[in-house]
């Protein structure tokens, strides 16, 4: 085996930029699903102007969010006898969890629960749908603070709402989830 | 040139700019009015012309200086402070602007810009402004304060 030394040393001081596209969207063609098939799949992401009318625009935090799940075993000491702990760790979930002072349809959609996304000057019935999530691809294009691209995250990825904007004297802030759902496409690219 | 003056630049294009559509509508129509960036020239005379033969009324952008915003950063990351103020006659005439009427609009149209392109987190944000006393003219100001990275 090669000797792989790190990479990447430095300090991170990067901005995000962070798309969704809900499945079953048609864009470029491309009916968006989890999986790729006859025109069906993810659209292309480069350039990303597929994804730019899907933009979560002014994201002003983004942060990583495992779940880990701990399991510690005792094993045989072999010095000295009796045990000692060997811990074992597994990441069981990845999510991005971001803020942004910008709301959306999609989020009037998962607050009131609605069959399908808002359109200005129809009703529709609210609490019909349940579930707090929208299955999507997401996008996620970490750059400097110079705009230089150095990682994309793409993922299918579930929509979920932690937060919806409070009516108050300050501007509201929505805060949402991306958790990464099973696809053989998910990727993350290393730019620069 | 330095980043705090192109970035004083971009702020006198982006004031005297009609706004887009969706973007916030300003009080008055402040297009014909003249921005003018301190360079530390002879800015007295500029104000003057400007007020003599534009609307009244002249904007003027002075660099104040800067704080660091990250000691950690991988680049030198500076918030820098600029004073906006609002030029006019004391008593105005005719058709001329009204200094609160512009300084509002000046205000409408920096209120969360991003120069550049760049990153929602680097927007421009609003602080203290007021009237500030003077002999010769009415004068408004506030202060704008725009991060930036070298």
């Amino acid at each position: 085996m090669s000797a792989t030394p790190p990479i990447v040393i430095r300090r991170e001081l990067l901005n995000v930029r962070g798309y969704f596209i809900p499945q079953g969207d048609l864009v470029d063609g491309i009916t968006v699903a989890a999986e790729a098939a006859s025109g069906q799949g993810w659209p292309d992401n480069a350039p990303t102007s597929n994804y730019t009318a899907y933009e979560f625009v002014q994201i002003e935090n983004a942060k990583s969010v495992n779940t880990v799940v701990n399991e510690v075993f005792k094993i045989p000491n072999p010095a000295g006898g009796g045990y000692v702990d060997d811990e074992e760790q597994m990441v069981t979930k990845r999510s991005w969890e971001m803020e942004s002072h910008a709301t959306n349809s999609y989020f009037k959609k998962l607050e009131n629960g609605l069959a399908s996304l808002p359109v200005a000057g129809t009703a529709q019935a609210i609490g019909q749908n349940l579930d707090n999530y929208i299955d999507g691809v997401a996008l996620l294009v970490y750059t400097t603070k110079g705009s230089t691209v150095v990682e994309r995250r793409q993922v299918w990825a579930r929509l979920r709402l932690k937060a919806a904007p409070d009516v108050g004297p300050a501007t509201g802030k929505v805060a949402f989830s991306l958790e990464m759902r099973p696809s053989t496409q998910n990727s993350y690219l290393l730019v620069a | 040139m330095s980043k705090a003056l192109d970035h004083a630049d971009l702020m006198a294009l982006r004031i005297v700019s009609a706004p887009a559509s969706g973007e916030e509508p300003t009080t008055i129509d402040i297009t014909t009015v003249a921005c003018v960036v301190d360079r530390q020239k002879d800015i007295n005379s500029v104000i003057a012309e400007a007020v003599a033969k534009d609307a009244g009324t002249a904007i003027v952008i002075l660099w104040q200086g800067f704080t660091t915003l990250d000691q950690d950063s991988p680049n030198p990351r500076l918030a820098n402070r600029y004073t906006v103020s609002v030029y006019s006659q004391p008593v105005i005439a005719g058709e001329n602007l009204a200094a609160d009427d512009v300084m509002e609009s000046v205000i409408q149209r920096l209120l969360g810009w991003v120069p550049a392109g760049g990153n929602y987190s680097d927007r421009a944000q609003i602080n203290n402004g007021g009237m500030m006393p003077d002999r010769t003219w009415l004068i408004y100001d506030c202060e704008v304060v725009i991060p930036a990275s070298l």
